[in-house]
């Protein structure tokens, strides 16, 4: 800007201000301007030799209208529009005030409106739209890797991981890690931490620093230099006090002592929230979990600039097929890259969306109703607008003024919005499922205040300028006299039907939208897990490689524990498996039958679910054995081994045929993968011998996979983590604490963790579905709620419109019945329309259900029915009261009334 | 200069060609006013009256002479094309 442009600028800004913020002050100048002008005018008329009286005339002529100079002075001003608006916002001010009960209800209605969709965009900005709390996040990926015979991407093997990190030339670098867990000796007690072990190269890629101390370095995926820990944020602040020197002391993780080497920020929680310390991936060379069938690393990616994830899935597939060449017996075969967003937010994204067009609705059906509301209230203004028109008043003044009103009552509604938004985005965090990705994160913060501002200026507009343009369309003159107040009516009530009939539209869709929700919750509620649910205690134990190298170790110190947990009082029956049904752990087993053709190639062999159980599984359990017979005391370490199979194995693998007495072994056929065995190895044959019950594994909305169980007593394996199982009646906090004492006596440095009964795991899998559906119910409440405020409305203003016609029909002789019958068809007619439009667009909109629901297909008539029934009655019950009030109307003091 | 004195004077320079309303000179005034080319200040007259007295601001001279030399070159092109009709 050139210095005299910027002289002008701040000149006239002056003027302005002084326009502005002295706009008395310029009045009254004006005014004293004119009187002196006036004076000086008539003197000089005089002095011209006039009399007093025609000087004064001929001035007040020169001059000109005072009134209309005032006028034009103002508009010389340039605030004009700004002076309007604040006498608006004065008129509106007082005009809300004047009506406190309409003003209530709308602030009201607006309140749960715009909180409940500014709580929802809240979190579907948190979890979907915010990008990763990582520097320049759009370039992580997550990457699995592509093997034989499997269609899905899966995490990825040591060794192929060093391959994809040392070959790969499109990354700036990539990290792996996996999941697990570490005890660590507090007080003489051991403690289990959830822990991931990480490559040094992970935090690099992340690109996050530690707040105190480093982080890995290369030497450290050593084995044996591998003794450092990370701590993160919380549990420096909890387990060791936020000591600002706690960098390069020691702890003892899993017997071992460990020098504490930094402490990440608090922001980072990778990869999720319950990790409390990071270790360097470090695996021994001879360690069976280092070779290629072992797959279990997970991998972080972050691409070099420019570089997309499909350029990236060619360089590694690039990678892939090198190691292919060199490991013919590997089953390698590419690596699919998924942006990192993407993965992390993944299955969540329907729901939010879902959840997003349910507070849509809501708002519709808010701005609607307020909408309606106003369009009553306006009846009453009709004369009072109409004087304003009649004394010049243009028409888009008397809408801006309408405007006005509408967004001061929206900003109003906002402002208790906002606070029913802070409230509801509580909540969630705390009550939230944990299952979904990032709602920790979920704030209230500048974009979500700007997109309530957004919503609030919408709705404030959307719902005052339909009643404005009505209101104020064309006779005005007509309007003045009173007479014609009835006449006016007709327009306003079909608008008001239509609002109203939209707003029953809009509910209905969010009724059936939650009923299917709640049919498919139920529906979950009601599923047969495959188990016996009722008294059954869980805890898990971590089995720490250092201090149990070997299987037999673990299974003796198993079989120990076993016998401690059965004597104590009380206690039914006990049991420890490998994998736990909705807890997790467990694993995938390749599987060859011995009485079928071998397959030819790596891709033919299928894989199945793989546990190890104590003899006591399926009886703790209360798992039903379908055929067969159960393991017993003959098998044992030594004798011919055994394997049981459940029916989804048996349907899959012997369609009308008997799995009892086939063999099977849980590897594929030894020719296969010679070069990765010992000379001579032969994976051990097992001897079907009985068919179990389904158990749900993964989740009760997930149909049940094909499993193999087999006596850990049988197998040379053993399990990162055992799960402990025991049925008895007592209370699990006292059974926990028997549980712990056994444990002290039996391993004194084995944490017990995890500990709850099967119901809580339960209600824990449903969790999420619970969340939504409670969610959805709650919109659809409201959306009633609100629908049946607009109904009421529609029939309370046809009562007090036409009680003088209601009432001559009574002095009739009307009957009562008669009066109810009109109103209630005035209620209803609208109702029923309302109701054929939700259903029609919420079949068009089921196909968006289809993923969300269990169990019940997304145009199942029954909800659809109930829904509708659910909320004509509602409706009936609305309509009802102002009907019995008509009835009821005393004619004499009516008629004589008006 | 107050603002009746300039409605004089407009009406003795331009010998009554302008005759405006003398009423439209105060939204005028205010307008110049706005933009900073003018300054207005409350003074006392000769025979001590209160009034409102305004002068051209060092921005309003230039804009003056810009504005005075961009007349007079449209009024020399007008004159200049009437003469040779």
């Amino acid at each position: 800007m050139s210095p005299i442009r910027l002289t002008a600028w701040l000149a006239e800004l002056r003027g302005r201000a002084r326009a502005l913020f002295g706009r008395d002050t310029v009045e009254r100048d004006l005014g004293d301007e004119i009187r002196f002008h006036l004076e000086m005018e008539t003197e000089a008329n005089i002095h011209r030799g006039m009399s007093p009286e025609e000087a004064r005339r001929r001035a007040r002529l020169a001059f000109g209208g005072v009134e209309r100079v005032r006028e034009e002075h103002r508009d010389a001003r340039g605030l004009r529009l700004l002076e309007d608006i604040a006498a608006d916002l004065r008129y509106a001010a007082r005009w809300l005030r004047r009506s406190p009960g309409f003003t209530l209800s709308a602030v009201f209605t607006l309140a749960l409106g715009v909180g409940g969709t500014t709580a929802v965009v809240c979190v579907v900005d948190g979890v979907l739209l915010r990008p990763l709390p990582y520097p320049d996040a759009e370039r992580l990926v997550a990457v699995w890797s592509l093997t034989r015979g499997e269609t899905e991407p899966w995490a990825t093997s040591p060794p192929d991981f060093r391959a994809f990190r040392e070959e790969a030339t499109v990354f700036e670098g990539i990290g792996g890690y996996y999941v697990s867990a570490a005890n660590l000796l507090v007080d003489g007690g051991p403690v289990r931490l959830d822990a991931a072990r990480a490559s040094a190269g992970l935090f690099p890629v992340l690109d996050i620093s530690p707040i105190l101390g480093r982080t890995f370095q290369g030497e450290e995926e050593v084995k044996g230099s591998d003794r450092v820990v990370l701590l993160s944020h919380a549990a420096w602040q909890d387990r060791f006090g936020g000591d600002s020197s706690i960098v390069g002391s020691s702890v003892t993780l899993d017997g071992a002592p460990h020098t504490i080497i930094g402490v990440m920020p608090a922001s980072f929680r990778f990869p999720d929230r319950g990790v409390e310390i990071w270790l360097p991936m470090a695996l021994a060379a001879d360690d069976v979990l280092n070779t290629r069938g072992n797959y279990f690393v997970s991998m972080i990616g972050r691409l070099g600039d420019g570089v997309s994830p499909g350029r990236a899935g060619t360089d590694l597939a690039r990678v892939a097929a090198r190691v292919a060449s060199d490991h013919p017996q590997a089953s390698l075969r590419g690596a699919r890259v998924i942006p990192l967003h993407e993965q992390t937010v993944g299955e969540a994204r329907r729901a939010l969306l879902l959840l997003l067009g349910a507070a849509g609705l809501l708002l519709a059906i808010t701005c609607a109703n307020v909408a309606g509301l106003l369009l009553a209230r306006a009846a009453g203004r009709r004369r009072e607008l109409s004087l304003r028109a009649g004394l010049g008043a243009t028409r888009s003044r008397l809408v801006r003024q309408l405007l006005t009103e509408g967004l001061l009552l929206s900003a109003a509604g906002a402002a208790s919005g906002l606070g029913v938004a802070w409230a509801a985005v509580r909540l969630t965090r705390v009550f939230g499922p944990r299952d979904i990705p990032r709602l920790d994160e979920v704030t209230i913060d500048g974009r979500v205040l700007v997109a309530t501002l957004a919503v609030t200026v919408l709705t404030g507009l959307g719902f005052a300028l339909l009643p404005a343009l009505r209101l104020t369309r064309g006779e005005t003159h007509d309007q003045l006299r009173s007479g014609a107040r009835q006449s006016g009516f007709a327009g306003h009530r079909r608008l008001r039907q239509v609002l109203v009939g939209g707003q029953v539209a809009l509910a209905l869709i969010l009724l059936v939208g939650s009923g299917l929700l709640l049919r498919s919750f139920v529906a979950m509620t009601r599923v047969d897990p495959g188990f016996r649910a009722t008294d059954l205690v869980t805890a898990s134990l971590p089995i720490r490689t250092a201090a149990y190298p070997e299987a037999t170790r673990t299974w003796q110190f198993a079989d120990q524990l076993l016998e401690r947990v059965k004597a104590l009082p009380q206690v039914e029956s006990a049991a420890l498996t490998s994998a736990l049904s909705l807890r997790g752990g467990g694993w995938g087993k390749r599987v060859t039958f011995a009485d079928r053709p071998l397959p030819t190639t790596p891709d033919q062999v299928p894989t199945v679910g793989y546990r190890l159980v104590s003899h006591d599984y399926f009886r703790t359990l209360g798992v039903r054995l379908i055929t067969g017979r159960m393991f017993g005391p003959e098998d044992r370490t030594g004798s011919p081994g055994v394997a049981i199979v459940n029916q989804a194995m048996a349907r899959r693998f012997w369609p009308g045929a008997s799995p009892i007495g086939r063999t099977l072994w849980l590897g594929p056929p030894e020719h296969m993968v010679s070069s990765l065995l010992p000379p001579g190895f032969r994976f051990p044959r097992l001897t079907v011998i009985g068919v179990a019950r389904d158990e749900l594994f993964e989740s009760l909305d997930l149909p049940p996979e094909p499993e193999v169980y087999q006596l850990y007593a049988q197998s040379t394996e053993t399990s990162p983590t055992l799960y402990l199982v025991v049925r008895s009646p007592r209370e699990s906090a006292a059974i926990a604490a028997d549980l712990r004492g056994v444990l002290r006596d039996v391993d004194p440095t084995m944490p017990l963790a995890e500990v709850a009964t099967i119901r809580q795991l339960m209600r824990e899998s449903g969790a999420r579905r619970r969340f939504g559906t409670f969610l959805l119910a709650g919109f659809a409440t409201l959306a009633l709620t609100l629908a049946l405020v607009g109904v009421y409305g529609v029939a309370a203003q046809f009562v007090a419109q036409r009680r003088r016609e209601l009432a001559i029909r009574l002095a009739l002789g009307a009957s009562e019945g008669r009066l109810v019958r009109l109103v209630l068809r005035e209620g209803l007619v609208t109702a029923l329309l309302g109701v054929a439009v939700g259903f029609a667009v919420a079949f068009g909109l089921s196909g968006a259900m289809r993923d969300l629901t269990f169990e019940v297909r997304p145009t199942d008539p029954l909800t659809y029915l109930v829904s509708a029934a659910l909320l004509l009655a509602a409706i009936l019950l609305a309509t009802f009261m102002p009907a019995r009030r008509a009835s009821r109307l005393p004619p004499a003091v009516v008629l004589s009334s008006e | 200069m107050h603002g009746w004195g300039i409605a004089q004077r407009i009406q003795q320079l331009s010998q009554s060609a302008l005759e405006v309303g003398q009423g439209s000179l105060y939204p005028a005034l205010m307008r110049l006013e706005r933009r900073g080319w003018i300054a207005g200040e409350w003074g006392t007259t000769e025979n001590n009256r209160r009034a409102r007295y305004y002068r051209l601001t060092p921005l309003g001279e230039r804009h003056l002479r810009r504005e005075a030399a961009s007349w007079r070159r449209y009024a020399r092109a007008v004159d200049l094309i009437l003469r040779t009709t």
